[in-house]
C-alpha cells in the first residue's frame, strides 16, 4: 500500500509541472503590456517600468519566470501578486471556498440522484421506467448549463416565487447561504449526473452478470443480499473513481453557473481576470484548478486501492 | 408458468422409496433473439444418498443448464421450464414459492463452480463469503462464523487456516481457490452437492486432489453428489453412475463399469475410445468427427445421426427414446444391441 | 471458458448460446459496419436524430430559404421596437436592439455548425493519428505521448479554452480561434480511445499472422490497426460534435467565442440576459435551438455506439 501511494505521488509530478507551464506560456503570450495598461493612459516613466518589469520578472526567459512562479507556490505558498499589488492567495481565499461550496453541492446532487436513478433504471431493466430514464439522461447530457441555468432561474427562481409567495431557490448571489447553491449546484451538476446514472445502471448490470453473483444467489442468500452487499460493494468502485475526478471538472465548470447566477467564486474571478487581461489572477486560479483535479484523482486512486483489494495488493 | 406455489420445505430424515434427487423429464428453453434455443430436452435422472452420478457431456449438451435448473439460479427470462419436475425428498423445486427455494439453495442443495477466481467475489475475504452462510443462515455472530469458517478451511485442507482467513481470493493458487469454494458449498452439510466441471480449471496433479477431497467429503456425510464434466478420464474412480448427454438429452446411463465395459451407445463408445491409452501407444487416437449439433437447428431424428458411424435411414427420422438395457441401464440409440455387440465403429 | 449455455442469475436475453453459429453473418469488419447501418436504420433515436441534422446543415448552408429578413443588415432592427413579443412578420419577437430573432436565431446556426465539425474532424485527425502511432510502436513514442495527454486532462476544459481564446482574442483570427481553443484541449481524448483500440486490435491473431508474415509498420497500421479501431473513435467523435457546439455557445456567451456582428446562439444568450426576466423570448430561443442541435448530435452518437458496440449499452 505505501509503495503505492509513494508511486501514484511521484506520477503526479510531471502532470502537475506539464499542466502549469502549459497554462503558464499560454497567458505569457497575451499581448499587450500588462504595465502599460496599469498606467492607463498617462506616460511612463521609463525608470518605474523597468522597475516593475524586473520586480515582476518580465524581463526574463519563459522558463526562468516559469521557475519563479512554481517554487514560489509550493515554497512559500506565493501565488504572485496582481498588477494593483494585493497578493493573489489573498484575493483567491474567500472566493476558492465559495466555488468548493458549489462544486461539493454539485457533487453531493450528482451522487445522490445520479446513482439513485442508475439502480433504478438497472433493477428495472428493459422496463418502462428504464427507457424513462435512460432518456432523461439524453436531455440532460444534451441541454447545456448555459439553457439550464436561465430556464430554472426563470421557472424555480421566479416562476415558483410568484406562485408561493415565498422563494425557495434564490437566482443570484450567495446571501442566503446554503439555499443558494441548490439552483447552481444542479446546473453545474446536469451532465454529469447523466452520466453517472449511465455509469451505474451499466456498472450494477455488468456486476450482476458475473459468476460471483450466481454464486451468491447459489449460497441462498436473499435477492436484497445478492444485489446490496455483492452487487454494490463491486459496481461502487468505478462510481467512486468517476465521482471523484468530476470534482475537478465540476469547479473548472463553474465559471459559466457563477456567471449565469452571479456567485463570486473564482470562476467569476477568473472571468474577470481574463477582460482585465490580470494574467496572475488567471494562472493563480488555474494552477489551484490543476491542483485540485490532481489532488482529487490522487485521493480517488488511494480510494480505489481501498475499495478494491485486487489493487491494494499488487 | 406455473403458476400454483408451496411453501412447504422438503421433509429431512427418512426417504422411503424416492430418491434423494429426482429430475424428471426436464425441459428448459432460452428465448433468444434468434429464436428458442431448446437445452434440455426431456432429461430424467435420480440421485442417492452418498452415490455419484457423474453427468458427462461436450459443451452445449445440457448438463449445465440442467443442474442451474436444479440450483434454481437460471435466469428466467430468458429461461424457461415448459415442462418437467425436480423432485428434491419428493417436493418438487419447481413447485415451490421463491422463499421455500432460497432455503434450500445453498443449505440443502449446494454447488460449485468451474472457475473459482471469478466464482468467488473479489472484494470479500474468504473467511467473510465462508462465514456469510452462517451467519445469514445460522444467525451467528461474527466472531462464532469466523471460527467455523476456519475449521471448515481446515477441513478442506488449506494450510495455515487461520492466518490465511483475512486474505483475498486472488491470493490463493487456484487448487486453493477451489478448496475454498468446496469449503463454502458444504459449509451447512447439503444433502445434494452440485459440482460444476469443479476440476477443468486446474493444472492436472491438483485435478486428483481436489477430486480426492470431494470424495472423500462425500464419504464423511453421505451426501449426494452430481459431477458435471466433459473428462471422461475424471470420472471412473469416483463416480457410481453416468450419464451421457447430448444435445439436451441423455443418450446413455448406466452403472460406471458397464459404461467402461461396454458402451452401449455410439457416442459415449467414441467418447471412450478417443481417450489416449498408454496399451495403445502408437495407434492413432481415434475422433468423433463432424460437430456438436447448432441447439437453433437441432438434427431431426436422433441428434447424434450426423455423426454416427451406425447411422440408418430410420436415424434420421425416429428420435429414439431411452430403450431400457436392464433394470439399471438405458441407451437412446436404435442400435444399441449393435453397438453393445460391437460392430463397426 | 465453457461454451454451454450458462445462463447466470442475471444474463441478457439478447446474448446468443455460443454454440449456434450465425448464419450467414461472418467476422469482416465489413460486415460490422453493414450489421451496423442494417441495425441504424431501424432505430428511431438514429432516424430522428437524422432528420434534425439534415434540416441544421441545409439551415446553416442557406438560411435564407427559411428567413427572409437578412439580420446582417442593421436597417432591419428598429430600436424602438425593442423586446416586442412575436407579431407577424417576427415569429420569435424582437430582441433588446429590435432585430428579429427568428432570423437571427436560424442564421446563428452556420457557426455553431461549421466550429463544431471542424472541431471534430481536426481533433478525430490529429488525435486518431498520435494514437494509432503510438498504440502502434508502443514502448517510449506511447509512453511520452501518454503522459503528455494526461497533462491536458488535468486542464479544465473550458477554462483552458477559455484561456486561449482569451489570449489571443486580438489576434483576429474570427471564429477559427474557437476551433483551435477548442482542439488543443480536446485531442486527448480521441487520442486515448484511439490509442487503447489499437493495443486491443495489435494482440489479435490476425495482426499477429501479418506481422509474423513480413508486413511492414504502415501496412499494418493502415491496412489492419487502423479499420479495426476506428469504430470507437467514430462514437466517441460524434459524441464530442454536440459537446463542441455547447462549448462554443459557451466561450461566446463568455464574450470569448464568436464576436458580434457575427451571430452565434451563445453570443444571443448574452445579449439577451441582462432584460431576460422581463423579455425572455430573445434568450429562450437561441437556447432552444441550441440544445436541439446538441440533443441531435448526442442522440446520433448514441445510436452509433448501440450500433457498432451493443456491450457499450
Amino acid at each position: 500500500m505505501g509503495r503505492y501511494v509513494v508511486r501514484r505521488l511521484i506520477q503526479a509530478i510531471p502532470v502537475l509541472l506539464g499542466a502549469t507551464l502549459f497554462i503558464f506560456a499560454i497567458v505569457f503570450a497575451l499581448p499587450g503590456d500588462p504595465i502599460a495598461a496599469l498606467a492607463g493612459e498617462k506616460r511612463q516613466d521609463p525608470n518605474i517600468v523597468n522597475i516593475l518589469r524586473e520586480q515582476y520578472h518580465l524581463n526574463d526567459p519563459l522558463l526562468l519566470q516559469y521557475w519563479y512562479y512554481i517554487s514560489g507556490i509550493f515554497l512559500r505558498g506565493d501565488f504572485g501578486r496582481t498588477f494593483a499589488g494585493v497578493p493573489v492567495s489573498e484575493l483567491m481565499a474567500g472566493k476558492f471556498q465559495i466555488t468548493l461550496n458549489l462544486a461539493l453541492t454539485a457533487l453531493v446532487l450528482e451522487a445522490v440522484v445520479g446513482i439513485l436513478l442508475g439502480l433504478w433504471a438497472a433493477l428495472r431493466r428493459g422496463k418502462a421506467i428504464d427507457t424513462i430514464i435512460l432518456a432523461s439522461t439524453l436531455l440532460l447530457i444534451s441541454v447545456p448549463p448555459l439553457v439550464t441555468g436561465f430556464v430554472l432561474q426563470l421557472w424555480l427562481g421566479v416562476w415558483l416565487k410568484q406562485q408561493v409567495g415565498v422563494e425557495i431557490f434564490p437566482i443570484a448571489g450567495i446571501t442566503a447561504g446554503f439555499k443558494a447553491y441548490l439552483l447552481p449546484g444542479f446546473v453545474l451538476a446536469g451532465s454529469s449526473i447523466a452520466y453517472l446514472t449511465r455509469l451505474t445502471r451499466t456498472s450494477l448490470v455488468e456486476t450482476l452478470r458475473s459468476d460471483y453473483i450466481r454464486t451468491a444467489t447459489a449460497k441462498g442468500l436473499s435477492r436484497r443480499r445478492v444485489i446490496g452487499r455483492h452487487g454494490l460493494r463491486n459496481a461502487l468502485i468505478p462510481l467512486v473513481t468517476y465521482l471523484g475526478a468530476d470534482l475537478g471538472t465540476l469547479m473548472g465548470g463553474a465559471v459559466i453557473t457563477e456567471t449565469i447566477f452571479n456567485i463570486p467564486g473564482i470562476g467569476l474571478q477568473i472571468y474577470q481576470g481574463v477582460y482585465l487581461r490580470e494574467q496572475p489572477i488567471v494562472v493563480g486560479i488555474v494552477t489551484i484548478l490543476v491542483l485540485v483535479y490532481i489532488l482529487a484523482n490522487l485521493v480517488v486512486d488511494l480510494l480505489y486501492a481501498v475499495l478494491d483489494p485486487r489493487i491494494r495488493y499488487e | 408458468m406455473r403458476k400454483a406455489t408451496t411453501d412447504t420445505l422438503p421433509a429431512e430424515g427418512g426417504l422411503g422409496n424416492e430418491p434423494l434427487l429426482a429430475v424428471e423429464d426436464l425441459h428448459v428453453e432460452f428465448h433468444t433473439r434468434p429464436g428458442i434455443v431448446r437445452a434440455v430436452n426431456g432429461v430424467s435422472y435420480s440421485l442417492n444418498p452418498g452415490e455419484t452420478l457423474a453427468v458427462l457431456g461436450e459443451s452445449g449438451s445440457g448438463k449445465s443448464v440442467t443442474a442451474q435448473a436444479i440450483m434454481g439460479i437460471l435466469d428466467m427470462p430468458p429461461a424457461r421450464v415448459p415442462k418437467g419436475e425436480i423432485r428434491f425428498r419428493g417436493t418438487d423445486l419447481l413447485k415451490l414459492s421463491d422463499e421455500a427455494r432460497t432455503q434450500v439453495r445453498g443449505q440443502r442443495i449446494a454447488m460449485i463452480f468451474q472457475d473459482a477466481l471469478s466464482a468467488l467475489n473479489p472484494v470479500f475475504t474468504v473467511g467473510w463469503q465462508i462465514s456469510e452462510m452462517f451467519r445469514v443462515h445460522r444467525g451467528m455472530n461474527k466472531r462464532d462464523s469466523v471460527k467455523k469458517a476456519i475449521e471448515l478451511m481446515d477441513r478442506v485442507r488449506i494450510p495455515a487456516a487461520r492466518q490465511r482467513v483475512n486474505d483475498y481470493p486472488h491470493q490463493f493458487s487456484g487448487g486453493m481457490r477451489q478448496r475454498i469454494m468446496i469449503a463454502m458449498s458444504i459449509a451447512l452439510d447439503p444433502e445434494v452437492l452440485i459440482a460444476d466441471e469443479p476440476t477443468t480449471a486446474l493444472d492436472v496433479t491438483v485435478q486428483a486432489q481436489i477430486m480426492e477431497l470431494l470424495a472423500e467429503l462425500q464419504r464423511e456425510s453421505n451426501m449426494g453428489m452430481i459431477l458435471i464434466t466433459h473428462d471422461l478420464g475424471v470420472v471412473a474412480d469416483v463416480a457410481d453412475k453416468i450419464a451421457v448427454m447430448y444435445g439436451g438429452r441423455i443418450v446413455e446411463n448406466a452403472p460406471v463399469h458397464d459404461i467402461y465395459a461396454s458402451p452401449a451407445h455410439p457416442y459415449t463408445k467414441g467418447l471412450l475410445e478417443s481417450i489416449p491409452r498408454v496399451d495403445l501407444k502408437g495407434q492413432d487416437l481415434y475422433a468423433i468427427k463432424g460437430l456438436p449439433p447448432n441447439l437453433l437447428d437441432m438434427p431431426t431424428g436422433c441428434a447424434f445421426h450426423p455423426r454416427c458411424p451406425y447411422r440408418q435411414d430410420n436415424c434420421v427420422t425416429d428420435t429414439p427414446p431411452l430403450y431400457e438395457i436392464s433394470g439399471t441401464r438405458g441407451s437412446a440409440c436404435h442400435y444399441w444391441r449393435e453397438v453393445l455387440d460391437g460392430d463397426q465403429g | 471458458m465453457s461454451n454451454d449455455p450458462q445462463v447466470g442469475p442475471v444474463q441478457t436475453a439478447t446474448a446468443p448460446p455460443p454454440l449456434v453459429t450465425k448464419p450467414k453473418r461472418q467476422d469482416r469488419p465489413a460486415s460490422l459496419w453493414s450489421d451496423a447501418l442494417y441495425d441504424l436504420r431501424r432505430r428511431p433515436m438514429f432516424i430522428v436524430s437524422v432528420a434534425l441534422i439534415a434540416i441544421l446543415l441545409v439551415m446553416s448552408l442557406w438560411p435564407s430559404l427559411f428567413a427572409s429578413i437578412d439580420p446582417f443588415d442593421p436597417k432591419t432592427c428598429e430600436l424602438a421596437t425593442a423586446r416586442q413579443g412575436p407579431s407577424a412578420g417576427h415569429i420569435f419577437g424582437r430582441d433588446n436592439l429590435g432585430c428579429d430573432v427568428y432570423a437571427r436565431t436560424i442564421y446563428g446556426a452556420r457557426n455553431s455548425i461549421v466550429i463544431g465539425i471542424t472541431t471534430m474532424i481536426v481533433t478525430a485527425v490529429i488525435g486518431g493519428l498520435l494514437g494509432l502511432i503510438a498504440g502502434t510502436r508502443g514502448g517510449a513514442v506511447d509512453t511520452v505521448s501518454s503522459r503528455i495527454t494526461e497533462i491536458f486532462f488535468a486542464i479544465p476544459w473550458i477554462l483552458g479554452s477559455l484561456l486561449i481564446t482569451a489570449t489571443f482574442r486580438d489576434a483576429d483570427l474570427g471564429i477559427w480561434i474557437v476551433v483551435i481553443a477548442l482542439a488543443v484541449l480536446s485531442w486527448p481524448m480521441t487520442f486515448r480511445i484511439m490509442r487503447a483500440a489499437v493495443i486491443t486490435a495489435r494482440s489479435q491473431d490476425f495482426v499477429v499472422a501479418a506481422r509474423a508474415l513480413g508486413a511492414g509498420q504502415g501496412r499494418i497500421m493502415f491496412r489492419h490497426l487502423l479499420p479495426n479501431a476506428l469504430a470507437p473513435v467514430i462514437v466517441v467523435s460524434t459524441i464530442n460534435l454536440g459537446g463542441f457546439i455547447a462549448a462554443e455557445a459557451a466561450l461566446s456567451f463568455l464574450g470569448v467565442g464568436v464576436q458580434s456582428p457575427n451571430i452565434s446562439w451563445g453570443l444571443m444568450i448574452a445579449d439577451a440576459r441582462n432584460r431576460f426576466l422581463e423579455a425572455p423570448l430573445p434568450l429562450f430561443f437561441p437556447a432552444l435551438f441550441l440544445s436541439i442541435t446538441v440533443l441531435a448530435f448526442i442522440m446520433l452518437g448514441d445510436a452509433v455506439r448501440d450500433a457498432l458496440d451493443p456491450k457499450l449499452r
